[in-house]
């Protein structure tokens, strides 16, 4: 890999005082990569992702990134009973790059519309976000982070829970941003999944491993990073975690 | 019929009652919509009534009301964050004792002898008492909450409804949710003149609850919500010109009244 786009160097933090809850992560990741993010419920992946943004105190290590990265939440955390459209969400995207007494560029307007076409959603537009079902507001909160534009998308278990439709799209839109050059960090519970990707990250409230998945997800790995929770089936990297599909 | 909606306007004590009600609906109603989204609907509560000590003292001393009005509020803003750190209590807890303790001490206050006979107008307003100086003093209070909610549009948004995601999008949610609250406090001495601190709450919130039923789009909602705080308003003058009743309270019922009508229009979906 030439220029990493992302990389993080010894990065140890937390938000109580004394105790880090992530320690030691070292990786670099490239543009057109994605990153599955592995580990199980509190092994850190949301906290990995908390410091990518800026809002963990880091203690120790430095994190580099090419400019503000886009963020997908798992899509409880946004409010469904806020009055805006899928349309209105995507939209926000471009709220970042609008100055607060100007209106949204035309341009931005398009570039949403499109987002949510993106997403399959393109009928969808003027539906009220609340009303929308969970995989297809999952992929409203996709098309906004494609509005930002950025070049790293760090998403929390975009495909969990979600239904077919939405997730066979959802995986279209990341191999369209890989084709694009874009740096993926997927965090995910689904470790077959993650072996289709570029590279795994395992965190169990520090960095278990980082690199290739045929040369990363052994058991030995896996237990390591999902401790107690996981169930190793006959065949290697066919693995389930346990314990995380209440959400 | 028409006289009876043009009678209250020949008065010019209605007059400037109807300016005032008017001027705090452009702040009162938008704000409102914000709040209720933020879930900020008892600290709206808490803070309109933790101010009554301000006051107090400020009637006491023959002070203008909004200056006590603004030391309340800060005092009162200032307990509610210092004991809602405790995490014994909890911030729920914390607001509540602080609210009882500021208002029984401003009873205390304005239930002593050498009290002036007061305490009703700083607990219910007096609308039809305000003068030039007091819609000049709500006019530029309200002016800068409805431009401040104007300019801040975006960045409440994006806080309001995914605050996970609001700092990558461009919008510190702390910042915001502070700004939402001191735009709270600067509305609430706005209107403690004219409804005074027990009444102020409902021109804030029932406008927006009613609005939020009614509305799908935040725009729509804004909008809507400044108009039926200033429907309710108008219709409070009215009642109370033709009923002879009290005006602040009459303005407040309006708008409580407005929020009930709209209650079989569901179109909030529940969390």
């Amino acid at each position: 890999m030439s220029a990493a786009a992302v990389r993080v160097s010894g990065l140890s933090g937390g938000y109580a005082p004394g105790t880090d809850a992530l320690r030691d992560v070292e990786f670099a990741a490239g543009p057109g990569q994605i990153v599955g993010v592995l580990g199980p419920n509190g092994g850190g992946k949301t906290t990995l992702f908390r410091a990518l943004l800026g809002e963990l105190p880091v203690r120790r290590g430095d994190v580099a990134l090419p400019g503000r990265p886009a963020y997908v939440p798992q899509t409880e955390r946004a409010r469904l009973d806020f009055p805006v459209s899928a349309l209105d969400v995507a939209l926000m995207g471009a709220y970042a790059r609008t100055p607060w007494y100007r209106r949204v560029a035309r341009a931005d307007r398009e570039h949403a519309a499109a987002a949510l076409g993106r997403v399959g959603l393109a009928e969808h537009a003027g539906a009220a976000f609340g009303t929308l079902s969970g995989g297809q507001r999952q992929r409203v909160l996709i098309a906004r982070a494609l509005v930002q534009d950025a070049e790293v998308l760090l998403l929390d278990e975009p495909l969990s829970g979600v239904d077919g439709v939405s997730a066979a799209r959802i995986e279209a839109v990341f191999a369209e941003l890989r084709g694009a050059g874009r740096t993926l960090l997927v965090a995910t519970h689904d470790v077959r999944q993650a072996a289709e990707w570029d590279r795994v990250l395992c965190l169990h409230r520090r960095q278990i491993e980082y690199g290739a998945p045929a040369a990363v997800l052994g058991p030995e790995t896996l237990r390591e990073t999902y401790g107690g929770e996981l169930i190793v089936l006959p065949g290697g990297a066919r693995a389930v975690g346990v314990g995380h599909h209440a959400h | 019929m028409l006289a009876w909606l043009t009678d209250p306007l020949t008065s010019p004590v209605v007059q400037r009652a109807l300016a005032e009600v008017l001027i705090l609906a452009i702040a009162c109603g938008p704000l409102g919509v914000w709040v209720l989204l933020y879930r900020d609907a008892y600290a709206a509560e808490s803070l309109s009534h933790g101010m009554l000590p301000g006051l107090v003292l400020a009637a006491l001393a023959g002070a203008p009301l909004v200056l006590g009005a603004t030391g309340g509020v800060l005092v009162a803003a200032a307990g509610i964050a210092l004991v809602g750190r405790d995490p014994r209590l909890g911030s729920e807890i914390g607001v509540a004792v602080v609210v009882s303790a500021l208002l029984g001490l401003g009873g205390i206050l304005a239930l002593a002898p050498e009290a002036p006979p007061r305490l009703a107008e700083l607990l219910f307003g007096d609308l039809l008492g305000v003068d030039a100086t007091d819609l000049v003093v709500a006019g530029a209070l309200a002016a800068v909450v409805a431009l401040a909610l104007a300019g801040a549009y975006r960045s409440l948004a994006l806080t309001g409804f995914d605050r996970s995601s609001a700092r990558a999008l461009g919008a510190p949610p702390l910042r915001w949710e502070l700004a939402l609250l001191v735009l709270l406090a600067i509305t609430t001495v706005a209107a403690v003149q004219g409804l005074g601190n027990l009444l102020l709450v409902a021109l804030i919130l029932a406008p927006g609850a009613a609005a939020l039923r009614l509305c799908r789009r935040l725009p729509a909602a804004l909008a809507l919500a400044a108009a039926l705080a200033a429907l309710a308003g108008i219709a409070g003058l009215w009642l109370s010109f033709h009923l002879e009743v009290a005006a602040g309270a009459s303005v407040a019922l309006c708008a409580i009244a407005i929020a009930a009508v709209t209650v079989p229009f569901g179109g909030r979906v529940s969390h």
